[in-house]
């Protein structure tokens, strides 16, 4: 893992932005290093103009001097040839913990970005579905953009980088104006008027009176590394900065702004927000997540493992089968709420992995399993209580409901073993001497191939339905995902009982299977 | 890049035919047909042959029902070598499953066969199917003696149909629950607990409909 921080912007002549104060004595790059130690990144490079040299040095840095533009890049390119991670990224940058921890953790050539207008140091970028399509510098054009590069990237292909990086640095390039409009985005940033790439959902960051607000003019190595990558095709995945701060500082002013931008955030809130899966389904989301990720910092700081967290929640399950095997309208009751006590725990344990970023195997594994066991133990439980009150017997309709359910998650795991199948369209190159990214343009309207059946038909009608209000909501509760499961299951079994549960369990989950099966099939057919 | 993240066509088959959790017998014949035949129209003639055979078998004296997984096998034994590459194969390992569970819950509790066994030997199952796929895409497979050792769908259904026509099926069913659940269950918390802790990848095994 190989770090490399770019220190060739002047503040004054022969003073790296990089030295400018960021806490008392305490520089830029100082707080930078310390961030990067805290996060245990072995190898860190410092690359510098021969007249910032001797104040890095006398700061107690070692540098490598590098007299221009290309000789930064040919650098870059040997650093990267030997490393199986690389960083790359301004030593003037003041970036919020949070956000440096998620970038050295994602698995992908990663660049952070922000939905914004171009401005000042900022390079422009679009981005479409989370990833950088086009990329900027003073020598790129990029067609409509819609975000900024804010100057840290993360590259997992390090070959690909020290082979652009190379390329670049041969090449005689010109200043170009770096918006080129051709009209694919509207005025708002937000959405595409004119491309099948669906936007990105990142929220929009607001412009800051002072932060990158600075003309642009100096050597960007680090842009045009990013330029390099995304123009010869390796995926780019945007992060965006969201809540927290990734600004490069270039005067005083900027960087006492960028602390104070820092200071604002309460990253451990970020944290735990984060921790919640944005994915899940309506009553996960309004009845669980709403309030659980405050038991899941409360387990972090008990010390509970998410491994833990996941054994209480099978624990009480088996209780709450217990109670519904007793049968009577008490035991349903009593079932039914530490069915959804269960449950809670069960959104806890993850939330508790992802805020204290502990993942294991073993982990994954318990609590899918678990989730199974709890769902199949209680439906035991609740046949064996009503065999114990009514004369009749429900095994079999416990029967039908574990086979349907069964057959439904095995729908969903054949299917995406399908989709894994398909291979993702290429990505588009781009020449590196090209001074704009016209060969990303879409195809005029003649040439695209048709698409037509009734499999399209059933893509444009879910993606159309995307937009009604509520509809997003609807085609979730329908497939009847676990959390409406446990609930349905809770309140049928309290207020009715085992019989009216496998019922209701059956004839959710076939329409559910129904709903699920044709749209699939429609769309493997496409 | 991407060639090297997306796992190759051979492995989504080798997954999809782990799905399908074939036996000895399933796999014999589709060592005889060498891949040649198609998955999904077979396997859908038989859910049909299975209903109906179910349907007059709980009425009459039992014997078409016993006929069901020999009929099962025919269709779909000779598939299991294909490379499951068609659009709509993903169909094939979930139509199996609902052929497989059906069978056993139906014959089960026509021959009078304790509910609650019918329904623990379908839990039994129902664990090593999910284990197989939550394994398959971490990489953990399951060793093939477990699919051998497991007898398979089509194992499991002539075990079932056999012990119906020798008038023992409570006995088979409980023997075949206690030995299947000692068996997967031994087997996958054994490898599960013997994986260490991972570095920090963020695996979501839950995949919902959606």
């Amino acid at each position: 893992m190989t770090f490399v921080v770019v220190a060739t912007e002047p503040a004054e002549p022969g003073e790296p932005t990089a030295e400018l104060p960021y806490d008392g004595p305490v520089t830029v790059l100082d707080r930078l290093l310390g961030q990067l130690g805290a996060l245990k990144v072995p190898d860190v490079r410092i690359v510098t103009r021969p007249e910032a040299a001797q104040v890095l040095r006398k700061n107690g840095h070692e540098v490598i001097e590098s007299p221009d533009l290309a000789a930064d890049l040919r650098e870059i390119a040997a650093l990267a040839a030997g490393s199986a991670e690389f960083f790359l990224a301004h030593a003037d940058v003041v970036i919020s913990d949070e956000l440096l921890t998620r970038l050295v953790r994602d698995k992908t050539t990663t660049a952070i970005t922000a939905k914004q207008a171009a401005s000042g140091t900022r390079p422009a970028v679009r981005v479409a579905k989370r990833r950088v399509v086009s990329a900027g510098s003073r020598f790129h054009q990029v067609t409509d953009p819609g975000a900024v590069f804010r100057g840290v990237l993360k590259v997992t292909d390090p070959a690909a980088l020290a082979a652009a990086c190379e390329e670049l640095a041969g090449l005689a390039l010109a200043d170009v104006p770096p918006v080129r409009v051709l009209g694919l985005r509207d005025e708002t940033l937000d959405v595409f008027v004119d491309s099948d790439a669906r936007d990105e959902f990142d929220r929009r960051v607001p412009e800051h009176d002072v932060l990158g607000r600075t003309a642009p003019g100096g050597d960007d190595a680090v842009a045009l590394a990013l330029v390099g990558l995304v123009r010869s095709g390796v995926r780019v995945t945007a992060r965006n900065v969201d809540v927290l701060v990734c600004e490069r500082v270039l005067t005083p002013a900027e960087a006492a702004a960028a602390r104070e931008a820092v200071d604002a955030v309460d990253e451990d809130r970020v944290r735990l927000d984060a921790a919640v899966k944005s994915n899940d389904g309506f009553f996960t989301t309004y009845f669980v997540s709403s309030y659980s990720k405050y038991i899941a910092r409360w387990c972090a700081r008990l010390r509970l493992t998410p491994n833990m967290v996941t054994c209480i929640s099978m624990a009480i399950a088996v209780i709450a089968a217990v109670w519904f095997a007793e049968g009577t309208r008490t035991g349903l009751v009593l079932g039914a709420i530490l069915l959804y006590v269960s449950f809670v725990f069960d959104c806890v344990d993850g939330q508790v992995a992802r805020y204290t970023r502990s993942f294991s195997t073993l982990g994954a594994w318990l609590d899918a399993t678990f989730d199974r066991a709890k769902e199949y133990v209680a439906y035991a439980g609740l046949a064996v209580g009503y065999g114990v009150t009514h004369s009749g017997d429900v095994w079999g309709l416990a029967c039908a409901v574990i086979i349907l359910q069964t057959c439904r998650h095995m729908v969903d795991f054949s299917f995406a073993v399908h989709k894994g199948t398909v291979p993702p369209a290429p990505i588009r190159r781009v020449p590196l001497d090209a001074p704009d990214d016209a060969a990303l343009d879409p195809l005029p309207k003649a040439a695209a191939v048709r698409r037509g059946g009734l499999g399209m038909v059933a893509v444009r009608v879910s993606a159309a339905l995307e937009k009604v209000p509520g509809a997003r909501w609807g085609k979730k509760i329908i497939i009847l995902p676990i959390g409406e499961r446990f609930a349905l299951i809770g309140l049928t079994a309290a207020f009715f009982d085992a019989k009216v549960t496998f019922l209701a369990l059956l004839l959710w989950g076939g329409v559910a299977a129904g709903y699920t099966l044709s749209g699939r099939i429609l769309r493997s057919i496409v | 890049m991407s060639t090297a993240t997306a796992p190759a066509a051979e492995d989504k088959t080798a997954q999809l035919r782990a799905y399908r959790d074939d036996g000895a017998v399933s796999r014999g014949l589709g060592t005889l047909a060498a891949g040649h035949l198609p998955p999904l129209l077979p396997v859908l003639v038989a859910a049909v042959v299975t209903v109906a055979v179910l349907a007059i078998g709980v009425t009459d004296d039992g014997l078409p029902a016993l006929l069901a997984p020999v009929a099962l096998l025919l269709l779909t034994g000779p598939a299991s070598t294909h490379p499951h590459d068609g659009r709509l194969d993903w169909l094939v390992p979930p139509v199996i499953r609902a052929i497989e569970y059906g069978y056993l819950a139906v014959l089960g509790f026509s021959q009078g066969v304790p509910h609650w066994l019918v329904y623990t030997l379908l839990a039994v199952l129902v664990y090593h199917h999910y284990d197989t796929v939550y394994r398959t895409r971490q990489g953990l497979w399951p060793p093939d003696w477990v699919f051998q050792a497991g007898l398979g769908w089509d194992g499991r259904m002539l075990v079932a149909a056999l012990a119906a026509i020798l008038n023992i099926p409570t006995f088979a069913y409980a023997a075949m629950a206690l030995y299947l659940g000692v068996l997967f269950g031994w087997e996958s918390v054994r490898t599960w607990l013997e994986t260490e802790r991972s570095s920090g990848v963020i695996v979501d095994l839950e995949e919902e409909a959606g």
